[in-house]
């Protein structure tokens, strides 16, 4: 690898690439689309240059920061990466953090989700940089991002305070080329671990908090002049004559809109780009509303650059309702708010009418009959057996549940809330206490998977336990964080990096949150599962009772490998078949399909695994395992 | 150029994205791609958005602005078209054979699109390796002189990226798909898409053709 030459590389990896080239020593973090591919990279990038790095699979975002924190306390470059949501759980620690301040360079990277493609909110980092008085990074590129997370890490060294880079899922997903070679010799830029004693500051009290607010102050004061050197202006803004429009961007849309001006022949509309948008560049941002008669705004996943201009008569944005409020700015949408403004201002003619084409679009996908695609749980996977048992078991149950594969198990009519992580334990106490108050007694059966729990399960628990709530837990435990693309859990004996960990079993933490009744069952014996569910809620409504765990253990098999798992597929046995359809529809396997032709079900041999589960879920028996297919 | 592969979970789309990305490289052109991920292992759609030659790109093709649309499955294909452009080419795995219903055929004359398909899923099953059918397509899309490369180009590039247990057989899948049309006894066809719709259906006789419904 020692030679310079150019590559393709993920928006993640160019991260990982940027804080690697900026010296970063600890990077750690916790799993969540978009962010979970930085740190697997930073540490076979780290492996094949021969670079320091300690690296780790955090239990949650908070210890990730605390984590990488530390290091950047002691003097080492540090890197904490989580997505969107999980800077919730590591809010507390970034508000304190700001005020006392960095010895290290440090840097949280983390990750937007416009769309949402794969988060439970549209939030914006850069509003929670904003609230915690860190600086805020913005890269448009893969290049840029990877280029930023390396000044990252130097501002936030220069100025001692920590800062963000933010991303999102169209830059931590996509790809571009880059040169890509050695990182120049770290050694002469690493220090030493070194912690300079210092109360006041590491352990600083109110009063001294104050102080430490007033020098925050002061440093991002100072941070403007950075700001203002980290913008791009395209086009120029003409002394006397104001331009009837300019575009402010941040992010992705900058590139977007770049692109879009230079594809539609606008070259003459200014557009500026922001890259630090927090602290803000007030004296450019200021001309540049100058120059301009309007200026549309053009970011996402909400509007930060729109609040920070304070000029709401001829700022066009959200609040004004130019730009989307909701969902990604896609190009096309992007094209729709700049045509409209262009409109508005009048730099382009009334609209031409061409609707009668997409109206042709319609009706050829309406006569392809496109079948919907809805996600669901993978062939043969254990989560789809314990929803059906836990059907089975409480057909009128509540289900609060949880974040992770299994939230898919509402296809499955097992999950009936999904807040945050962990709320499927604290919902589950919630609901009882409240159906309590009256003196109902309603079967509660909570669903959470294992790295869920190890992340935000315990405290639930223990409050749950100590407040009396009764009602079964199912911990479903498929070994691994599956999800975010099978990343470790403290179950295993095996580090993010492949070295050894001390192993923290599922039983004895669910033990020492004072569960007395914890049984555990594979979820591929249908029967024994619905039995031990049984049991679990007979002990959790009993005089004695409380909260009952059942741990549902059997590997994932995306994981093990779908290969390894195949066993005999099994066969529907035509005779025995009386179209019930209730395996294609309460267990909705995506390798049972309905046979229209024969009027009964099918198996999709080229999908289905041969967990042979289905051969439980018919009531007729007419799935049998198939003897003499061994493949 | 822009490309836009479009298709479902399992189907090899990230590892032709990657293969068409690397041959970009090697050409020394800008490459932008940014594809789909997350819920896509659990049966969901998957979408690879490919830019070569655009120093800048953004990371996504507009609506309206691709130049070539591969679908690696019939109905993902179909449920993309928006995005190709007027003039803009379209290669489709067969499937039920939906390219034909006379109101795609409306939408793919008006915008003046050519339109192919090619039965990848059943080639590459009938050579008892369905993971090729990806590659089947590809190499159609290269016989048809839709690609940026020559079949060469894409052999070595398959070289250099294919696991070694594959290597053969990915080769093989190319092949295949390269000398689609010419088994098939047709030249690269001139037809217009109108032409195409109302002309009987090139199929390998294993499925109907879906008429109008």
């Amino acid at each position: 690898m020692a030679r310079r030459r150019r590559e393709v590389l993920m928006g993640n990896e160019a991260i990982a690439l940027g804080l690697l080239e900026g010296g970063c020593e600890v990077v750690t973090g916790y799993p969540g689309t978009p962010s979970s591919e930085i740190l697997p990279a930073a540490i076979s990038m780290s492996r094949s240059w021969a670079l320091p790095l300690y690296a780790e699979w955090s239990t949650n975002e908070k210890v990730a920061f605390d984590q990488a924190y530390a290091a950047a306390m002691v003097g080492k470059r540090a890197a904490c990466c989580m997505k969107q949501v999980g800077l919730n759980v590591a809010c507390d620690s970034l508000m304190s953090s700001a005020y006392t301040g960095v010895e290290g360079g440090f840097l949280i990277v983390s990750c937007d989700d416009p769309g949402p493609h794969s988060s439970q909110t549209e939030q914006d980092s850069r509003r929670m940089a904003w609230t915690a008085k860190v600086p805020v990074l913005d890269p448009s590129c893969p290049q840029e991002a990877r280029s930023l997370a390396r000044k990252g890490l130097e501002i936030s060294e220069r100025f001692k305070i920590p800062v963000m880079l933010r991303s999102v899922t169209r830059l931590s997903h996509g790809r571009q080329d880059m040169t890509v070679g050695q990182p120049p010799p770290p050694n002469s830029r690493l220090k030493k671990a070194c912690f300079k004693r210092n109360p006041a500051r590491w352990a600083a009290t109110p009063r001294f908090r104050f102080l430490l607010h007033k020098e925050l102050n002061l440093k991002l004061k100072r941070l403007e002049r950075v700001s203002e050197k980290m913008l791009m202006l395209r086009g120029t803004l003409q002394g006397k004559k104001r331009m009837p429009l300019g575009i402010v961007a941040g992010g992705v849309p900058a590139l977007v809109a770049k692109e879009l001006l230079e594809e539609e022949g606008l070259g003459e509309i200014p557009l500026l780009t922001v890259g630090m948008p927090f602290p803000f560049p007030r004296r450019t941002a200021s001309q540049f509303l100058e120059a301009c008669e309007k200026v549309l705004v053009l970011e996402e996943p909400d509007s930060f650059l729109e609040f920070q201009l304070q000029e709401w008569a001829r700022v066009l944005g959200r609040a004004s309702g130019h730009v989307p409020a909701e969902g990604e700015l896609l190009p096309e949408v992007i094209w729709e708010v700049m045509e409209s403004c262009l409109r508005e201002v009048g730099l382009v003619a009334a609209a031409s009418r061409k609707r009668d084409k997409s109206n042709l679009l319609g009706k050829a996908l309406q006569q392809a009959q496109l079948p919907g695609r809805r996600p669901t749980l993978c062939a043969g996977c254990p989560h789809r057996a314990s929803f059906y048992a836990i059907r089975r078991a409480f057909p009128k149950a509540i289900y609060p549940s949880d974040i992770g594969c299994y939230t898919l198990g509402s296809n499955l009519g097992g999950v009936d809330t999904v807040l945050d992580m962990g709320s499927g334990i604290t919902l589950a106490s919630g609901i009882y206490q409240a159906f309590h108050l009256d003196g109902v007694e309603q079967p509660i059966i909570a669903t959470m998977g294992d790295s869920t729990f190890y992340h935000s399960g315990t405290a639930a628990l223990i409050n749950a336990v100590h407040n009396k709530a009764r009602f079964v837990l199912v911990l479903l435990d498929n070994q691994v964080t599956a999800m975010t693309g099978m990343q470790s859990t403290p179950a295993w004996d095996k580090r993010a990096d492949g070295s050894p960990g001390n192993q923290i079993p599922l039983e004895r933490l669910v033990q020492g949150c004072g569960v007395d009744s914890l049984e555990v069952c594979d979820p591929y014996d249908l029967k024994a599962m619905v039995k031990a569910l049984k049991r679990a809620w007979q002990r959790a409504s009993s005089e004695q009772g409380g909260v009952s765990v059942v741990v549902a253990r059997h590997p994932c098999l995306l994981h093990q490998g779908r290969s390894a798992q195949k066993g005999a597929l099994p066969r529907v046995l035509t005779e025995r078949c009386k179209a019930c359809r209730h395996c294609v529809e309460a267990f909705e396997c995506p390798a049972l399909a309905w046979d229209e032709a024969e009027g009964r079900a099918m198996i999709l041999e080229p999908l289905c695994v041969g967990c042979n589960v289905c051969v439980l879920v018919c009531p007729r028996g007419a799935i049998q395992p198939n003897e003499e297919v061994g493949r | 150029m822009n490309l836009l592969l479009a298709g479902v979970g399992g189907q090899g789309i990230l590892f032709v994205t990657g293969l068409l990305a690397h041959l970009g490289l090697e050409k020394g052109w800008p490459v932008c791609a940014c594809e789909t991920h997350g819920m896509a292992q659990r049966g969901g759609s998957v979408v690879s958005h490919l830019r070569l030659g655009r120093k800048e790109a953004g990371p996504l093709i507009r609506k309206g602005k691709a130049d070539l649309l591969l679908g690696l499955n019939e109905d993902e294909g179909l449920r993309h078209l928006a995005y190709l452009k007027k003039g803009g080419l379209l290669l489709l795995e067969k499937g039920k054979g939906k390219l034909w219903l006379p109101a795609v055929g409306g939408y793919l004359a008006a915008m003046g699109i050519k339109a192919e398909s090619v039965p990848a899923m059943c080639i590459a099953q009938q050579a008892g390796f369905p993971l090729g059918a990806n590659l089947v397509l590809l190499g159609a899309a290269c016989a048809l002189g839709w690609l940026p490369f020559s079949a060469p180009e894409i052999e070595k590039g398959l070289r250099a990226l294919s696991r070694s247990a594959l290597l053969e057989r990915n080769l093989e899948s190319l092949r295949m798909g390269l000398e689609f049309f010419s088994i098939r006894g047709a030249a690269p066809p001139k037809a217009t898409p109108r032409g195409r719709a109302l002309a009987a259906p090139r199929d390998m006789g294993q499925e109907e053709p879906v008429t109008s419904r």
